[in-house]
């Protein structure tokens, strides 16, 4: 039970049995003073896929920041829960670690869950991640990304068994060369921000992928490491990155795509 | 069994609320239907979905210095290497339909430009070849690995900016 309930069945309880000038619990309790009105506006793109032959469009809707959570999740969430339930999007863990809320705010991809409402009086823009298709509202069509990253063999390809027949040991140092790879939540923000993978999706595999194929060819452990790069010494596979570095910019969980990339050109300039 | 899947159809708000105040619905009614699809129809469903889905604007990525710099490296490279082309073909083809394209003609028709004309062309050349020449440096510096962070990176593409300005004064200073 919350607090404000048992407060007030309290005193519904004394105001039976006090005389009546005696002062209650519950005009002793200072209550918060309610915070002003804030209205901000979200403009949200909007594509129905039972009505394909409409346009998408922006939607605009209109929330109070007093009775809304701060993040911009809390307000889509809102939305759907008290003025559109038809609004549709992608969310699930809420803190940033799932990588379902990934989406285009304000001209920026990052995660709605980590993301905070400016408290100015400009409308905040809401999108889908940038070029891919959209299956309905801000749900993008994820299967392309999925079969690249499913293409580079994500998963520990050992030349022999263990040693002591339990786990693959490597060193410290060794170790920390997966630092800052490993983390990727494969929300596809840094993908789907690179000029190169908007012209290239279907062959230049995007930076998330590319620093997944570069932290296995970095891990101690892993054997196949001549044959993950042969796969890749072509001219799409990699070389469709320019550095533009728009991926490390928007990485909701800083990490550097470009960094790796970097470091597996220079890998395979020297296989 | 069976207790346990109509208990499970009910622990939903409403019809949860509508069985208890009227034991006799127990299953609410729901005004969807589902139609099962052979494996083939479903797959045929799906690419006409896919057919009919729209492509999410990508023109509303707000412009990152990284990504304007990198286009800017693109057009500058672009626009020299069309203007000379232009120049080699013209010098080519001009004589040949009896236009004077030589060396001489060109200096000639530049000495009698007024001089912000003289200036403008001038900038028109330096600027673009001194901001593509300093940012290949940079380019270069990134393919052995360093300025890979991303403030590293700001840094050099703040220097490349800023040394194109002085380079590119410097030049029309000449």
């Amino acid at each position: 039970m919350s607090l404000p309930t048992l407060l007030s069945s309290a005193s519904f309880a004394l105001k039976r049995t006090a005389p009546k000038s005696f002062r209650t619990l519950a005009t002793a309790v200072n209550t918060p003073p309610a915070k002003p009105e804030q209205i901000k506006k979200f403009q949200i793109y909007r594509w129905n896929p039972d009505k394909p032959a409409e346009k998408p469009h922006l939607q605009t809707y209109s929330i109070d920041l007093s009775k809304c959570g701060p993040m911009v999740l809390d307000a889509i969430l809102k939305i759907k829960n008290e003025l559109d339930p038809t609004l549709t999007f992608r969310r699930s863990c809420r803190e940033g670690i799932c990588g379902s809320c990934a989406m285009n705010i304000d001209g920026v991809n990052t995660l709605a869950c980590l993301k905070r409402i400016e408290k100015d009086e400009k409308d905040m823009k809401i999108y889908p991640l940038p070029h891919m298709y959209i299956i309905k509202d801000l749900v993008p069509d994820m299967t392309q990304f999925y079969k690249q990253y499913k293409s580079i063999e994500p998963y520990l390809q050992a030349e022999k068994a263990p040693e002591d027949g339990r786990e693959h040991l490597q060193s410290r140092e060794d170790r920390k060369k997966l630092d800052g790879m490993y983390e990727c939540i494969l929300c596809a923000c840094c993908s789907t921000s690179c000029p190169s993978y908007w012209w290239n999706q279907d062959e230049y595999l995007g930076p998330a992928v590319l620093m997944q194929a570069y932290r296995w060819i970095a891990d101690s452990r892993d054997g196949k490491t001549a044959e993950r790069l042969s796969k890749l010494q072509n001219p799409f596979s990699v070389y469709r990155c320019h550095t533009i570095f728009n991926c490390t910019k928007t990485c909701p969980k800083g990490l550097n795509p470009a960094k790796a990339i970097a470091s597996l050109k220079m890998e395979l300039s020297q296989a | 069994m069976s207790l346990q899947n109509s208990s499970r159809q009910l622990l939903r708000g409403q019809a949860l609320r509508r069985s208890i105040l009227r034991p006799s619905a127990v299953l609410p009614s729901r005004d969807i239907t589902t139609q099962s699809l052979t494996p083939e129809q479903n797959l045929e469903l799906l690419n006409h979905q896919r057919s009919l889905r729209p492509n999410s604007p990508w023109h509303i990525y707000q412009p990152q210095l990284t990504s304007i710099s990198s286009l800017a490296n693109r057009a500058t490279g672009a626009g020299l290497s069309a203007a000379f082309y232009a120049l080699f073909v013209g010098h080519l083809v001009a004589p040949a339909v009896g236009i004077p394209f030589d060396s001489a003609t060109l200096v000639q028709t530049f000495a009698e430009f007024p001089e912000w004309a003289k200036l403008g062309t001038k900038a028109l050349i330096a600027g673009p070849a001194s901001y593509h020449t300093l940012n290949g440096l940079r380019h270069l510096s990134w393919d052995t690995g360093r300025f890979m962070e991303l403030k590293t990176s700001y840094a050099a593409g703040y220097a490349v900016m800023g040394a194109t300005v002085v380079s590119t004064i410097g030049l029309l200073s000449l």
